[in-house]
């Protein structure tokens, strides 16, 4: 059996006449986490969006474990085990933290009864460290929480490949490490992780490969801090003629 | 001489705190650019500077004065003006009543509708044309051009390269040299890198929220704002 999760073989999409995706190799082996950079427009979301299904790819192929995605559903290939948490957290705000999370559990590959839902809920929100917020109304939550319930819908599902989109963005100092630890707990767990963010120090701290992507191509993939060091990533970010006086 | 001084100014979106006790200052007649990456912060700093977000925690003054009280209106007036990312250009008006939107501040100086014209002739020569038919180098010339139109004492871009192809950029860039020239100091936002550091005195590198380096732009080393862009050691 393959050591990868999740292969992407020659993925294309385009909006119109811009390419988000052109003819994309990559693999994600069991149990790794690969994080992702790019500039704004790179296809970075849209990337996440076609490996959950929410779009539809133009062409190429995507592998999970062995099955192939292209013609299954988001709700199908969350009950393969495959999750995302968005950039901007969407909790049903009129309902509680506990009845946010129970509704994940019904995308979970495995069949449960009511009081196993109830049971791995209960479960997902204490793992994010959600416990003391359990009756709270979703809408009341701070932002450390709302990120928090966030990967706790998640990890209700029971995910074997999480997708993470940019969950780090606009946390402090002192909550940027608490939700670095769950994400490293749930690495330490075998869950496999696909994370985008613009925070580079918080990715480096947990993934084991970068791929950095701009206009639908992979511009360079490997060790993190190799590929922040490639030049074509440093032209990408910091322009094409980097070159300062006194260096 | 200081135009512009931030001291510790902290800006929230909600919840989310997207700047961090950002101090910097600007001397009358140069160019300063903050550099940083998406979600650095770059626009709402000027966005608190302009008026069109307040600050909550700091202040920012301009000219000696406190600008807490004074709204986005009364500051084009004190003589600020934006040039925000996207143009913002009213695509059914003609290029010459998107750049004359810019005089009513009606601050008397140099830039009118002529000089503006002979600093951009490319716009002169669509003078007549509907903004929804401009390409992006023009609409960026056109948005450049309305807020010069209210004479500044301080010009804030947002983004002057993005999307915009090279000739273009060094086009633009070329233009801002005049600007100065003219008195106006320039605080400039770029993810253009280079061409920001080759154009300022002085720069500034945010990194989630934080101005994490600043300095003389001819002196700040390639090592040095690489780490501080990205926030990591990088080789």
């Amino acid at each position: 059996m393959s050591e990868n999760l999740l292969e992407v073989a020659g993925l294309n999409k385009r909006f119109g006449s811009v390419i988000v995706a052109q003819s994309l190799f990559f693999h994600v082996r069991k149990g790794e986490a690969l994080g992702i950079v790019g500039p704004n427009g790179a296809g970075k979301s849209t990337l996440l969006n076609l490996i959950n299904g929410h779009e539809t790819l133009d062409s190429g192929a995507l592998n999970f474990d062995g099955k192939a995605l292209n013609t299954l559903s988001s709700s199908q290939r969350s009950k393969l085990g495959i999750t995302r948490t968005f950039q901007i957290p969407r909790p049903f705000s009129g309902m509680t933290v506990f009845e946010n999370v129970l509704v994940a559990t019904n995308f979970a590959p495995e069949k449960l009864n009511s009081k196993q839902r109830q049971q791995r809920a209960l479960d997902a929100i204490e793992r994010t460290g959600l416990g003391k917020y359990m009756n709270t109304p979703a809408g009341k939550l701070r932002l450390l929480d709302r990120k928090r319930l966030e990967l706790s819908r998640a990890v209700a599902t029971n995910p074997r490949l999480i997708l993470l989109d940019e969950i780090a963005g606009g946390l402090t100092d002192t909550e940027l490490p608490i939700l670095i630890n769950i994400i490293k707990q749930m690495k330490s767990e075998g869950v496999t992780i696909i994370w985008i963010e613009h925070i580079v120090h918080a990715l480096v701290s947990v993934v084991d490969r970068l791929m950095c992507i701009a206009g639908g191509n992979v511009i360079a993939i490997g060790e993190p801090r190799a590929v922040l060091a490639d030049p074509k990533v440093i032209e990408l970010y910091l322009g094409d003629d980097f070159e300062i006086a006194g260096q | 001489m200081v135009i512009l001084e931030l001291e510790n100014v902290e800006a929230h979106y909600g919840d989310l705190q997207a700047l961090f006790g950002i101090s910097l200052s600007l001397q009358k007649g140069s160019v300063h650019s903050v550099i940083g990456a998406n979600g650095a912060g770059k626009s709402t700093l000027l966005k608190v500077i302009a008026g069109s977000m307040q600050p909550t925690a700091g202040r920012v003054i301009f000219n000696g004065l406190d600008l807490k009280k004074v709204s986005g209106f009364q500051r084009v007036k004190s003589g600020i003006s934006l040039v925000p990312e996207g143009r913002r250009i009213f695509p059914s008006l003609t290029v010459e009543e998107n750049v004359k939107v810019g005089a009513y501040a009606k601050r008397v100086g140099y830039w009118n509708a002529d000089t503006v014209r002979t600093l951009y002739p490319l716009i002169a020569d669509r003078w007549s044309r509907l903004g929804f038919h401009c390409s992006g180098g023009e609409l960026q010339m056109i948005a450049i051009a309305r807020a010069l139109m209210a004479n500044p004492d301080l010009l804030l871009i947002d983004e002057a390269s993005l999307g915009l192809a090279p000739i273009v950029v060094a086009q633009v860039y070329e233009s801002l040299s005049q600007i100065v020239a003219q008195g106006t100091s320039v605080l400039l936002v770029e993810q253009n890198v280079s061409q920001a550091l080759k154009t300022s005195t002085t720069a500034s590198v945010l990194l989630e929220g934080r101005a994490v380096l600043t300095g003389k732009s001819d002196e700040l080393s390639h090592e040095a704002i690489k780490n501080a862009y990205f926030g990591i050691g990088v080789a």
